[in-house]
């Protein structure tokens, strides 16, 4: 079951397309990642969706209830969302915080329940007590945002770059948080730019680029796709590289900072082996497997992959 | 809705802004009482102007003290909830526009409510303590007690639905501060010049000028008086119908208010 899904879903901003005819499913149960450059779209098609902004074209659906049903709004009700940045009243605490979120959702929750998800996030409510939110560091406020979108109990969770801010032991918190979550049955779409991050955690990628979608792909696909590559270092480069180019067995060949790098799934028993019958010396070899980064950057098909 | 209610007036609750307000709406009629003693002791001698009625007269006044800033930080109030951001949390958590929207006129209208109530029994209290009240006995003094509460506190209700549309249509402090004020004024204005020319042709239009008819329900029996008796040979007859026209003004530019502010914020994205 789609727990996300658009069609043709467009947005224009003073005559260009910010999303251009995006279709993307989020089935339930996904860690679904949304990659893309800045201005690539991903932020507008989290406010699409979430109701911030109107489509200009196209529709799409949340938890089967249509954007233009009254449905929606209940289904908006089981889902929670950081727009790009968590939002609070900054003189308020964060159990303020909290309440007031449980009002907008209409949930109930006793103090006790409110502070428990305070601490699930990794915030120390003790020490934060009486602190206004506007004297939290950015990645105090973020954890609280994740807390507030969770007072709800949503079952689809949306997060535009949720590990902004954040330094490496909340990286590995939210990391946490999430796949904890996710075990429970809640769904996520999560944009972000750290696509290590991504890689860790999602079991299927978007890619936007210029307001498009350019692929949607599960991750066990794209790892048994995945393009390898062999990265090597002879100590003649250039006998090295003419070699395997007179062989003509290797189509992708590249040399970079005094590496050659062959693409392909290519036996690396030939490729030592014709090193060796012309006389060259490896210094290094390395198998390297494609990663998100590497499909991203060839998607998109900017620069080389190194 | 009923949980927007709520968390509205929670965020007010928690707010320095109702604190401020609770706090000038107890120091300004103390200033007033100490100013208009002040006064009457440098001019030595029993004045109209430092009595009970004329400080309580202007408790309702929308261009003087609490009623300039109260309208203002309604706005402010709502402006806030852009600021914060806490209206997008309203929108991805399910809540229509214009439940939101209306949450925050509901709460706006209780808050200046509550704080010009609070400001008036202030007023009234020091004023009928420390000044004489003069009346007028053949006016029914019952009578235009409720015409003054009522219309005084109805102008709080419609300037709610002026303050709250244009925040939730700049959703900036700055220009809802200024246009608000500016509004204000602006009115102030129209029903003084109206008051100084010749308007008995079009009286039933004026009178549907919004809080024009704040200059006839003033509680200043022997100013209002002089005024009616300038403006309308018969006066004590026709205050109902002013009241009346003046009630209808405030229904149908509040009610015009709003569904322009509502028109506006469903229309537009939200940053």
């Amino acid at each position: 079951m789609d727990v996300l899904t658009t069609n043709g879903l467009s947005k224009v901003y003073k005559r260009s397309f910010a999303v251009k005819n995006v279709s993307m499913h989020v089935e339930k149960g996904d860690i679904y990642g949304f990659v893309g450059e800045n201005g690539a779209g991903k932020t507008t098609l989290i406010r699409l969706v979430t109701g911030l902004a109107a489509p200009t074209s196209g529709s799409y659906a949340v938890c089967g209830a249509a954007n233009d049903s009254p449905a929606i709004y209940e289904a908006r009700r089981h889902t929670g969302a950081i727009v790009e940045t968590a939002t609070m009243s900054r003189g308020m605490t964060a159990l303020d915080n909290m309440k007031m979120q449980c009002l907008y959702t209409g949930v109930s929750r006793t103090e006790a329940e409110l502070i428990a998800l305070i601490e699930r996030v990794g915030l120390h409510y003790e020490e934060i007590r009486r602190k206004k939110v506007g004297k939290f560091s950015l990645g105090m406020r973020q954890r609280l945002g994740i807390a507030m979108v969770l007072v709800s109990g949503a079952d689809f969770i949306i997060l535009d770059e949720p590990m902004n801010g954040l330094d490496p032991q909340g990286f590995i918190e939210v990391r946490e948080t999430i796949l904890r979550l996710n075990r429970e049955g809640v769904t996520f779409l999560i944009s972000s730019h750290i696509l290590s991050e991504l890689e860790r955690i999602c079991n299927k990628i978007g890619v936007i680029s210029h307001g498009e979608l350019l692929e949607e792909i599960r991750m066990e696909d794209l790892h048994r796709n995945a393009r390898r590559r062999i990265v090597l270092e002879a100590e003649d480069a250039d006998t090295a590289e003419s070699a395997l180019r007179a062989d003509g067995g290797f189509a992708e060949l590249e040399r970079a900072d005094g590496r050659l790098t062959v693409y392909g799934d290519v036996d690396l028993n030939r490729v030592l082996q014709l090193l060796v019958s012309n006389g060259l010396r490896v210094r290094s070899v390395n198998t390297v497997e494609e990663t998100v980064e590497d499909h991203y950057i060839r998607l998109l098909g900017r620069g080389k992959i190194v | 809705m009923k949980n927007l209610l709520k968390a509205d007036s929670f965020y007010l609750r928690k707010s320095r802004l109702t604190l401020i307000a609770l706090i000038l709406a107890v120091a300004f009629p103390i200033l007033t009482a100490l100013l208009y003693w002040g006064l009457s002791v440098l001019t030595e001698r029993e004045n109209i102007l430092f009595s009970a009625n004329n400080m309580i007269s202007s408790v309702f006044s929308l261009t003087s003290d609490l009623g300039l800033v109260l309208p203002v930080f309604a706005g402010v109030f709502v402006c806030q909830d852009f600021s914060n951001g806490t209206l997008r949390n309203k929108v991805i958590a399910g809540n229509r526009r214009s439940a939101i929207y209306l949450s925050h006129l509901l709460v706006s209208m209780a808050f200046l409510l509550a704080v010009i109530a609070i400001y008036a029994v202030v007023t009234t209290a020091l004023a009928l303590l420390f000044f004489p009240f003069k009346w007028d006995s053949s006016r029914d003094l019952g009578l235009e007690i409720t015409y003054f509460v009522s219309y005084g506190l109805t102008s709080f209700v419609f300037i709610a639905t002026v303050s709250t549309m244009f925040a939730m249509i700049l959703r900036r402090s700055a220009p809802t501060i200024i246009l608000t004020i500016v509004f204000s004024i602006v009115l102030a204005m129209v029903n003084s010049i109206l008051m100084a020319v010749d308007y008995e042709s079009f009286q039933h239009v004026v009178y549907f000028i919004p809080t024009f008819g704040g200059n006839f329900f003033s509680l200043n029996s022997l100013n209002s008086l002089s005024i009616l008796r300038f403006l309308n040979g018969s006066a004590d007859a026709s205050r109902s119908l002013i009241f009346a026209e003046g009630m209808l003004s405030y229904l149908f530019f509040g009610a015009l208010h709003t569904l322009i502010g509502l028109f506006v914020f469903k229309k537009r994205d939200i940053k």
